[in-house]
């Protein structure tokens, strides 16, 4: 019977992960984010397409190096391959995170559905399939974590410690919420599991090491300056210049908000990006369906998942935990060291990866309730099963909501390559050379065959309504 | 409670769980389904003409239309719900453009070889006259002879 329970929750995954690629694929590649990018993996070699990436407080080689690896099966068929990639990363994400739920009962098989819906509908997942540069780094990073999480869960093999280690230095090279994946690892080895062996975690912890003292010693390392970019700030959002007029003195006050801000948003959808939109709204009497249903949603996985803690807590103080107590512990470290990771500024996207594991802790308690359940009182069973529903039903609409969103930047995308010209000069992209202006117009062409309805049709009548829960 | 735990679940909230997310599953089967089936499903719309093109904002539809043939100085037909009058109404993709007040849509349709002659001017003019879209007007003056 597990065995048919797995099959049903990778059959659910699967139509999920399908039905949400579907919209992705159609998404036209970006003039903006992915066209200079894209030129430049063409004309550079790989020694400067990966030493583009140091430098200014980042060390991303790999960054340019996966592009380079990427375009050279890419070239004359760059949409089909780079929106191709962006599909497949997606559904191998649903598929990990499937897995690690590891099913075993109807209870987990039939907390999956909601579990997927929150990982897929969650905001911090949103910049993860609204967007590529032309690959997206963070959708990457989330798959990366998710793979460490299989890969500590299963019997000791060599073959996990090597990938583990691999795994460890090629997301750390690429964008620093790599780190996470040894976030995964340690926490999933600390409370028992022993897929990755000490000694792999170990070395991988080394690298990771090295790899962050090198940053700080690098020119222009360290960590990002105020005036790199906007950042949410209490009601609004501040502009580099008033970032640094209000925090270029003593930066650590902002650097703290920027990490519990980030914390917060995981755990109930606010604030977002820094800014509380949802208290801000809801002052002012304009609050949006879609604000509402998100809040309400994470609020509710939040309770899942801090009810599991207090069942468990017992247990725990005597070191003894089991595959879904690991499952929160790492989601609950993910959570703190990416809300860590992101003190120089806010954006949603960046909790990506403690969004997903985030998920996936409140799938396996949402899995121990159903099992607690079975035991409770009728009216017990009654009231849960209310607060269930319209939980799932919060969630239900965040899923389709995501949909709408990525048809959305599909429209907005395709629209933004009518002005390709004036983005050329805005940003001093030279296209007149033949090869460039090939590549640029053949990208315009493919994104101009691609027919996305406006989002303005629906918003007549009864869609209007409809769009008022999605945005 | 995962090992001590009973296997068996509590079915009333296992169902309140997932008769939501059933509905949603049910509208994924259908992309996947029709996906499979070569349909677009919730993707492909009618066909616009380039002023209902204009009228939703769809500047690439608008271009891809122009660069498909269609002629931007002529009137198309807009359908009842795309039109502010809720009535078809026939008007060039400027009338549209000026009509939902997008500067960037009027300067994309010049670009694409909309015709902005001085009777056609005067009409846009006012009409954007009418509707307080102050930045088109300044747009079609600088085109004409100076401020009228």
């Amino acid at each position: 019977m597990t065995r048919a329970w797995r099959a049903v929750a990778f059959v659910w995954g699967t139509l999920s992960a399908a039905s949400l690629a579907y919209f992705v694929v159609r998404v036209p590649m970006q003039v903006t984010d992915s066209l200079a990018n894209l030129l430049g993996a063409r004309e550079q070699s790989w020694w400067t397409a990966m030493a583009g990436g140091v430098g200014g407080g980042y060390v991303r080689p790999l960054l340019g190096g996966e592009l380079k690896l990427v375009d050279a099966f890419a070239a004359g068929r760059e949409t089909v391959v780079y929106r191709g990639l962006h599909g497949f990363e997606l559904v191998a994400c649903v598929l990990l995170f499937v897995s690690a739920v590891r099913v075993r009962d109807a209870a987990s098989a039939l907390a999956v559905p909601l579990g997927v819906a929150m990982l897929l509908g969650a905001h911090t997942f949103d910049g993860t399939v609204r967007e590529a540069f032309p690959i997206n780094n963070y959708l990457t990073v989330v798959v990366a974590c998710l793979l460490a999480v299989n890969l500590s869960h299963g019997e000791p093999r060599r073959w996990r410690d090597v990938t583990a280690v691999a795994l460890v230095v090629a997301t750390m090279l690429t964008v620093e919420s790599g780190i996470l994946v040894l976030v995964c690892l340690a926490v999933a080895w600390l409370t028992g599991a022993r897929g990755v062996s000490r000694g792999a975690v170990l070395a991988a912890g080394v690298v990771a090491l090295a790899l962050i003292g090198g940053r700080f010693l690098l020119p222009g390392g360290g960590t990002p300056a105020l005036s790199e970019r906007p950042s949410g700030f209490g009601f609004g959002r501040l502009e580099p210049q008033e970032l640094q007029a209000r925090f270029g003195a003593f930066p650590y006050f902002f650097y703290a908000y920027n990490v519990v801000c980030q914390a917060l948003s995981v755990l109930f959808a606010e604030p977002s990006a820094g800014t509380w939109a949802f208290i801000r709204d809801l002052l002012a009497g304009s609050l949006r369906p879609a604000r509402l249903v998100a809040v309400a949603s994470a609020t509710g996985a939040t309770v899942l998942v801090v009810w599991f803690c207090a069942s468990r807590w017992s247990v725990w103080r005597s070191r003894a935990f089991e595959h879904d107590d690991r499952l929160v512990l790492v989601a609950a470290a993910a959570v703190a060291v990416n809300a860590a990771l992101s003190f120089p500024y806010t954006k949603d996207v960046i909790m990506s990866a403690a969004g997903a594991l985030y998920a996936l802790a409140a799938t396996v308690a949402a899995a121990a309730l159903l099992r607690r359940l079975a035991v409770a009182r009728p009216p017990l069973v009654f009231a849960v099963s209310v607060l269930l529903m319209v939980l799932s039903a919060g969630w239900s609409i965040r899923l389709l909501a995501v949909h709408y969103r990525v048809r959305d930047a599909a429209f907005v995308t395709r629209n933004e390559w009518t002005e390709l010209d004036a983005w050329a000069a805005r940003n001093r992209v030279d296209l007149s050379s033949p090869t460039r202006a090939t590549l640029a117009r053949r990208l315009r062409d493919d994104a101009l065959d691609r027919r996305v309805p406006s989002p303005s049709v629906n918003e007549h009548g009864e869609g209007r309504t409809l769009v008022r829960y999605f945005e | 409670m995962n090992a001590a735990a009973p296997r068996s679940l509590s079915w009333s909230a296992a169902a309140a769980l997932a008769i939501p997310l059933l509905a949603v599953a049910l509208c994924s089967a259908r992309v996947v389904v029709g996906w499979m089936a070569g349909a677009n499903p919730f993707w492909d719309g009618r066909p616009l003409t380039v002023s209902e093109a204009a009228m939703v904002r769809d500047h690439a539809e608008v271009v891809r239309l122009i660069h498909g043939g269609a002629d931007p100085n002529r009137s198309w037909l807009v359908a009842s719900d795309f039109s502010d009058s809720h009535r078809p109404e026939t008007i060039t993709p400027l009338e549209a453009a000026v009509q939902i007040r997008r500067l960037e849509l009027v300067e994309l349709l010049v670009r694409e070889g909309a015709t902005v002659d001085e009777p056609v001017r005067a009409r846009l003019v006012a009409r954007a006259r009418d509707l307080h879209a102050d930045d088109i007007v300044a747009y079609l003056n600088r085109r004409g002879e100076g401020p009228r």
